[in-house]
């Protein structure tokens, strides 16, 4: 424990591959001193956390961050991208690393100054300059006056310590540079420290006590302030091995190929420690009276510095858009109470008197709870977001608690009944928080980027910011990165990772001894003492941040001050990014919006296109009442590939069973397919209750409605709230809370549940519930902690199943059409296509001239079926699949090849799944495929004087190709797939044929004229045409897949040969080669031979 | 060779050099000893179990031969309190 002394230069696991501890645990270490410091490189990535671990602990909390500085020059280069004015500075500042600490209790000046200085350096800086490793981010010099300055002058601290431009001069004993440079930092900025650290390294290296003293002097002599820190990067001495680990993996170089951490002096060093730097340091200095001063030089900083949480960052205060961004201005109570009874009406149209009743209290509820929390706006905010949404016309849902809202539904945010489906706004909104829910939406997976964008244009980039995650070490990771730092070979470290990757590295150990797939690893790690080390020592990365990305749904809505509060760095997408991750959220006050990208929501929108384009109508897939008999008899079918999460082996089963023939069958069905409730037997009563081979078994009679959609049987979170709510007299808000606390602190909960159900009573006093009945809902509830599900979520869940059902079920074409273009769901394309034809619906290949590149509805031979895509040809580019369309139509193979242009292998693919077919007038596959390759080789070979044109002005072959069986047939499937079609007939016969001495056709141009040469392969032609000298020629073809020989076979060949010349398909031939022109080659075949029936007859076949 | 030479030392309480012998001669500490600590590399030792860093405590130091009136710089790393043992010279 470090009491006494503060450290304000301290570096967390979130730098990335440097430090080595989390900052939770750095501010527990301290927690008797009076405040802790974090300052990570490059960002305020762990502050949140730092901060709500001191206000648990009790110490004041003060942040910062650790730059790096271009350098004068650099900035000139940089001007020419046109971002800034150029760089005026006088001086320079020239490149090393410096800190920047934010003051705090200024109404989070100092916070937003350094929060927009990080900012600045990740927008303008350049990546990985050199001597910086994983350095994203730096500042140029220029900035710093502007960014850190506010209106009451500045309010930040720069710290220049050993690493600094100046740290460096005096390390190099530049006196004059050191004082040009000090000089020049002062008078660009007014609060300049000098940092006296030292880490005890080698005399003459950087932190150095020789260097320290050296920069204490500067100091003394200039008069500028001092304070001593220890750049600390880990919690405990050995803790360095770990930094080693990081330094290493940072370099993607093993220990011993790079200097290391000169010693492990960077630990959170306490009191005693740091006063005998101090000492040494002034000792050397000349100024052992001094070192006092020295140790106790970070305490006037520690108060400029440290934060407060509620002034200067709003600690858990909500922040949301200011209400004139979306145009509106008054009262936004009023103006959300207006919107929703204009959303009411649009919704229940015709309501009777009751359900008016009813509607209208539960709204005027939602309205009042809404009220006292103060979150109208956030409910207009997101509102707003989705009618952005829809008007993109992008579809949109939201989910989870959220869905059991009315003012969401009356607002169109969610489109699930509440009142309907019996949902709770408590379970969404119930005790008093200041923290914002949580709202997760649905859009379209393809357009969700539009949509970020949209949110983006919307309110301005400085209020909205893309969520971050921080990627971290899993055992992969660790054992991977841990080898390479041991140096191990890499096909070691690989295998070691393959087998052991699934397990926690906790459990690794125990693993090797007891399972036995593991037990040939575990011999080797016996043997080998380096395979004990790795496993020990990677146990140091698990868990530690690894590398910051973009969260893949989350996005931050604030007011105009969001960049006040976080820094951001790119995303990739154009969009900022911010540093704080979902954790962070909270605690900061800022809205989260989860936005989905569902790939079914995509389907649905292709499918209603696809249902336009083919009949005009626009189906309002939103409207579809929710009773129709034919989608549930579809449902209860189990053939429900393709629908929203009912289709796997395990939903089959369960559907099977339950045959569900209403909206909140399905809604138990989602809710009931988890392993909680599989485990735990909630299926079988449910089941049997819904078949009718039991009576429902209540609870208690109270609860019978509340149960009734559910049969009896305990499901959901409204289910508890309303029953927990009702046993202990609580509002429905209360028992939400209730509900909360039964997962952890069930004891407690119990004890009060127990009292206060035995003092429930009725109007004469009566106990509402007997012993037998309190004991029978606890045993109930207690279990229905973990087991529970949101009603709201799975109904908004079962929406989107039942619409993808219906649609399945009335549109089937179209639908599978988009199943296919948007592959949601767990199966692969074959099984897609699978499941089509067993709806018997018709798939259409690949076709020249209709195919496009999405899948698409069309009419074929055999009605409405699915066009395949060109994009489904293995290999084809985006290019020459744009080129195929432009092209269209086609007339002639020879018009594919010169318009459509697009490469000899997209060609011959093309033509091999019968893409061709269309305008080949009727020639076979094999023989459209030795056009294809005729036609696209390269050279053509030149034609004799007595061959005629191959082809004729329409492209036709004039080569009478007389139909040839096709070789191997390959299905539609296989071949739409994606499996090489060039795989070739001949690969199996390879061996063999290198072994009689065949030459491959593309080298029969190497030999000499008149060599004699054996060649084999798939006769695509066979041909006849009278010699000169009146007997006839026959002219055969072979492929084998280098290229295609012609062979010619005179009278006397012809006879030796005999039937098999036109019966065979897979050939040999021997022959002696005739060059026909430059570039040109063919054999006079003397002997040919069905080579597949050869194998015990080779000897006489010998060359 | 002579670094790997024990060395003996009369140090401060605090554990400062200020005089030692070395190959049979005196030398008496003069300017500023500067303490520092090295390291061991851990992932050449072959170290199984527990690993520790590994660090060790040196002493830069300059000595004057009273006799001669050499001044030689040497490194001392610490081992026993009052054997070190030379690792390296500096002229």
């Amino acid at each position: 424990m470090s009491t006494g002394f503060v450290h304000l230069h301290v570096a967390s696991c979130f730098s990335t591959h440097f430090g080595t501890a989390w900052p939770e645990d750095f501010v527990l270490a301290q927690s008797l001193s009076p405040a802790a410091a974090l300052t990570d490189r490059d960002g305020f990535y762990g502050v949140v956390r730092h901060v709500r671990t001191c206000l648990e602990v009790g110490i004041s909390p003060i942040v910062g961050v650790d730059l790096c500085v271009g350098s004068h020059d650099r900035v000139r280069l940089d001007s020419t991208r046109g971002t800034r004015a150029h760089n005026t500075y006088d001086g320079g500042i020239v490149g090393g690393q410096i800190t920047v600490l934010a003051h705090g209790h200024d109404h989070g000046v100092g916070w937003a100054s350094v929060s927009r200085l990080i900012s600045a350096a990740h927008h303008d800086g350049v990546k990985n300059g050199p001597g910086t490793i994983n350095r994203a981010a730096m500042v140029t010099p220029d900035r710093i006056p502007s960014l850190l300055c506010g209106d009451d002058g500045p309010c930040a601290t720069i710290l220049l310590g050993p690493e600094s431009d100046l740290g460096q001069a005096v390390l190099a004993s530049d006196v004059p540079r050191a004082k040009t440079l000090l000089r020049a930092w002062k008078s660009a900025f007014p609060n300049i420290v000098i940092e006296i650290s030292s880490h005890y390294t080698q005399p003459g290296m950087s932190g150095s006590i020789p260097h320290a003293a050296g920069m204490f002097e500067m100091a003394l002599a200039s008069g500028t302030p001092f304070v001593l820190t220890n750049a600390v990067r880990y919690l405990h001495r050995d803790d360095a091995i770990t930094g080693d680990l990081l330094d290493s993996a940072g370099r993607l170089q093993p220990m011993g190929s790079f200097d290391p951490q000169p010693n492990a002096q960077a630990w959170l060093k306490d009191a005693k420690s740091m006063r005998q730097v101090a000492e040494d340091v002034a000792r050397y200095a000349g100024e052992p009276g001094l070192a006092t001063r020295l140790y106790e030089s970070p305490l006037p900083l520690v108060e400029r510095c440290v934060v407060d949480p509620h002034e200067d960052l709003g600690w858990q205060r909500a922040k949301v858009p200011e209400l004139e961004v979306i145009g509106l201005s008054g009262d936004p109570q009023k103006i959300l109470d207006e919107r929703c009874r204009g959303g009411l009406v649009h919704r229940w149209p015709r309501p009777n008197q009751d359900l008016l009743n009813q509607i209208t209290d539960r709204l005027n509820t939602e309205l009042r709870i809404i009220e006292s929390f103060g979150f109208a706006t956030y409910f207009l905010m997101v509102a707003d977001v989705v009618d952005l949404i829809k008007g993109l016309k992008i579809r949109v849902q939201a989910r989870g608690s959220g869905a059991g809202s009315l003012v969401n539904y009356c607002l169109g945010v969610s489109n699930v009944d509440p009142v309907e489906n019996d949902l709770l706004f408590e379970r969404f909104l119930g005790l008093k928080r200041e923290t914002l829910p949580d709202i997760d939406i649905d859009v379209e997976s393809a357009r969700r980027h539009d949509v970020y964008y949209a949110v983006t244009r919307r309110y301005g980039s400085h209020r909205v910011a893309l969520l971050s995650m921080q990627n971290q070490y899993k055992t992969r990771g660790a054992l991977r990165d841990t080898g390479l730092a041991l140096g191990l070979p890499n096909e070691k470290i690989d295998r070691t990772a393959k087998s052991l990757w699934r397990l926690n590295v906790s459990e690794i150990s125990e693993a090797l001894k007891s399972r036995p797939e593991l037990a040939e690893l575990a011999r080797e790690v016996d043997a080998d003492p380096r395979l004990r080390v790795l496993l020990n020592q990677s146990k140091r990365l698990y868990r530690l941040p690894r590398y910051i990305a973009m969260h893949p749904c989350g996005v931050i809505l604030s007011d105009q001050h969001l960049l006040s509060l976080t820094p951001t760095q790119p995303s990739g997408l154009g969009i900022p990014m911010s540093q704080f991750d979902k954790d962070d959220i909270d605690d900061m006050g800022l809205l989260k919006l989860d936005i989905l990208g569902v790939r079914m929501q995509s389907t649905i929108a292709y499918t209603l296109d696809e249902i336009e384009r083919r009949h005009g109508d626009r189906v309002d897939v939103e409207t579809i009442a929710f009773d129709d008999e034919p989608t549930f008899d579809q449902i209860r079918s189990t053939h429900n590939l393709g629908v929203f999460q009912i289709e796997s082996r395990g939903q089959r089963e369960l559907v099977g069973t339950m045959q569900p023939d209403s909206f909140a069958d399905l809604v138990a069905d989602i809710s009931l397919y988890r392993p909680g409730p599989m485990k735990s037997n909630m299926i079988t009563p449910f089941v049997e209750a819904k078949l009718g081979f039991r009576s429902p078994q209540c609870l208690h009679p109270r609860f019978r409605q509340t149960l009734g959609d559910s049969y009896g049987v305990v499901i959901y979170h409204e289910h508890v709230i309303r029953i927990l709510a009702d046993c202990m007299g609580i509002t429905l808000g209360e028992a939400d809370g209730v509900r909360r606390r039964l997962g952890k602190h069930h004891d407690d909960v119990e004890v009060e549940f127990r009292t206060r159900a035995a003092q429930r009573s009725d109007e004469h006093g009566r106990r509402l519930f007997t012993d037998a009945y309190i004991d029978r809902i606890w045993e109930t509830m207690k279990s229905f902690g973990s087991f529970g599900f949101c009603k709201a979520h799975a109904a908004a869940v079962a929406v989107t199943t039942y619409q993808s059902a219906w649609l399945k079920t009335h549109y089937p074409v179209e639908f599978m059409a988009g199943i296919m273009e948007h592959g949601p769901g767990m199966y692969p394309k074959r099984l897609l296509l699978t499941e089509a034809k067993r709806m018997g619906i018709p798939i259409y290949g690949i076709d020249v001239n209709t195919s496009t590149d999405h899948y698409r509805v069309d009419e074929g031979a055999q009605g409405a079926g699915i066009r395949m895509p060109f994009i489904e040809i293995k290999g084809i580019s985006g290019t020459e699949v744009r080129r195929l369309i432009e092209g269209q139509p086609y007339s002639s193979v020879l018009d594919v090849i010169q318009r459509g242009r697009v490469s000899r292998v997209t060609m011959q693919r093309l033509a091999g799944i019968g893409g061709l077919d269309s305008v080949s007038r009727g020639s076979s596959r094999g023989t459209i495929l030795a056009q294809v390759r005729h036609l696209t080789a390269r050279p053509i070979a030149t034609p004799c004087e007595d061959q005629e044109a191959l082809v004729d002005e329409d492209g036709v072959s004039t080569i009478v190709f007389p139909e040839v069986p096709d070789v191997d047939p390959l299905s539609a499937e296989l071949d739409i797939l994606g499996i090489d079609v060039s795989g070739h007939a001949l690969d199996p016969w390879r061996g063999l044929l290198d072994e009689i001495g065949v030459t491959p056709v593309d080298q029969l141009l190497n030999l000499r004229n008149n060599s004699r040469v054996v060649v084999a392969g798939i006769r695509v032609s066979a041909m006849t045409s009278p010699s000169k000298s009146k007997k006839r020629v026959v002219f055969i073809s072979l492929d084998d897949g280098t290229g295609v020989a012609d062979c010619a076979f005179f009278d006397d060949a012809q006879h030796r040969v005999g039937p098999d010349l036109f019966r065979t398909r897979l050939l040999a031939v021997k022959g002696i080669t005739r060059r026909t022109g430059a570039k040109g080659i063919s054999i006079n075949a003397t002997e040919a031979w069905d080579f597949t029936r050869a194998v015990s007859q080779d000897t006489s076949h010998d060359i | 060779m002579e670094t790997g030479d024990l060395v003996a030392v009369w140090a401060t309480e605090t554990g400062v050099p200020q005089k030692f012998e070395w190959r049979g001669h005196s030398y008496v500490v003069c300017g500023h000893p500067v303490p520092w600590v090295d390291r061991l590399p851990w992932w050449s030792l072959g170290q199984e179990g527990p690993l520790n860093a590994l660090e060790q405590q040196m002493w830069r130091v300059s000595g004057v031969n009273p006799d001669t009136g050499h001044v030689t710089c040497v490194d001392l790393a610490v081992e026993e309190p009052s054997w070190w043992r030379l690792a390296s010279i500096h002229e």
